[in-house]
């Protein structure tokens, strides 16, 4: 594999991006890089700009404003880049799935698709998901690459 | 002038304070729970009543809430009264169709964004409002079209499974 890709695997940087969440979903990651479960022993970092950044963590059903945004940060994330959905609203909308405001285009996963057919996205239901759950769904991703 | 009063006199003493003031603006009184007023007024006194509640008395308003009936949209101001540990709740009504009502805006700054709020989700408007404009709806969102009103017909999002 290539070296990019080994250098990912080995230490992924995260970028967080709130599209319309709850912020139960982000609480949840923000659990992440505690002492409690700590992926930082896993090289996870958390990055201040998506041009550091090897993966998305997406929450929140996409609004009508928050769509051409999350275009945007996925353009300046340097790719490889994995695309990781949180939640049921970042994976399917859930309960919003018919609600007004909502980006006409899709949740989260379509308005990527929209700017790139071919990225590598990795859904993590719950609401919240255990921050187990989004462990397992990081270390998964990494394997499939 | 008062024309009914409940649990007034086991009610709190907050509230005979504020009717000394503006008893002439306020159609009921409620206190169902405990620190927990409701005052029901006429639309045309909403500015009186919030300078003396804001004012005069040193209350702070918590926000505002805007509730569609069917014909008329209830606006709910909320003070908070930290030292007595009471919440005085001030309804009003502005009668539809294109319902108005005097905006607080001028005298008490806090309220310029929550009543843009209202105005973009409910479709109330408020007058002497220093600037009412979009908030919270996107940019492309239709004109006059508002969300939590009863008239919205949400569609349906069948297009992706």
């Amino acid at each position: 594999m290539s070296w990019k890709l080994w250098a990912l695997k080995k230490s992924p940087w995260v970028y967080h991006v709130n599209t319309g969440a709850c912020n139960n979903c982000d609480i949840e990651v923000l659990e992440l890089l505690t002492p409690r479960f700590d992926v930082e022993r896993f090289g996870v970092m958390l990055v201040g700009s998506p041009r550091h950044a090897d993966a998305l963590l997406v929450s929140g059903i996409c609004t009508r404003q928050a769509a051409p945004r999350l275009q945007e940060v996925y353009r300046q994330t340097p790719k490889p880049c994995v695309v990781f959905c949180i939640g049921a609203c970042a994976c399917s909308r859930g309960i919003f799935h018919d609600a007004y405001h909502t980006s006409p285009v899709g949740p989260v996963d379509e308005v990527i698709k929209q700017v790139d057919p071919n990225a590598i996205i990795m859904y993590i239901p719950g609401c919240p998901p255990k921050p187990e759950a989004m462990i397992l769904g990081v270390v998964k991703a990494l394997n499939a690459l | 002038m008062v024309r009914s009063m409940e649990t007034i006199a086991t009610g709190h003493p907050l509230v005979q304070r504020i009717l000394d003031r503006v008893g002439r603006c306020i159609e009921r009184v409620r206190e169902d729970r405990p620190n927990r007023v409701f005052l029901e007024i006429a639309p045309a006194h909403n500015l009186e009543v919030a300078r003396v509640l804001f004012w005069d008395l040193g209350a702070r308003l918590a926000t505002i809430s805007g509730v569609d009936l069917r014909d008329s949209v209830e606006i709910n101001y909320h003070f908070c009264f930290d030292a007595e540990h009471c919440v005085v709740t001030v309804k009003t009504w502005a009668d539809k169709p294109d319902p108005h009502i005097e905006s607080l805006a001028p005298i008490i700054t806090g309220a310029q964004w929550v009543e843009r709020e209202i105005n973009d989700l409910i479709g109330c408007t408020f007058d002497h409002h220093p600037g009412l404009t979009r908030l919270i709806l996107a940019d492309d969102w239709p004109e006059g079209v508002h969300p939590l009103s009863r008239e919205y017909q949400c569609p349906l999002n069948r297009e992706y499974p």
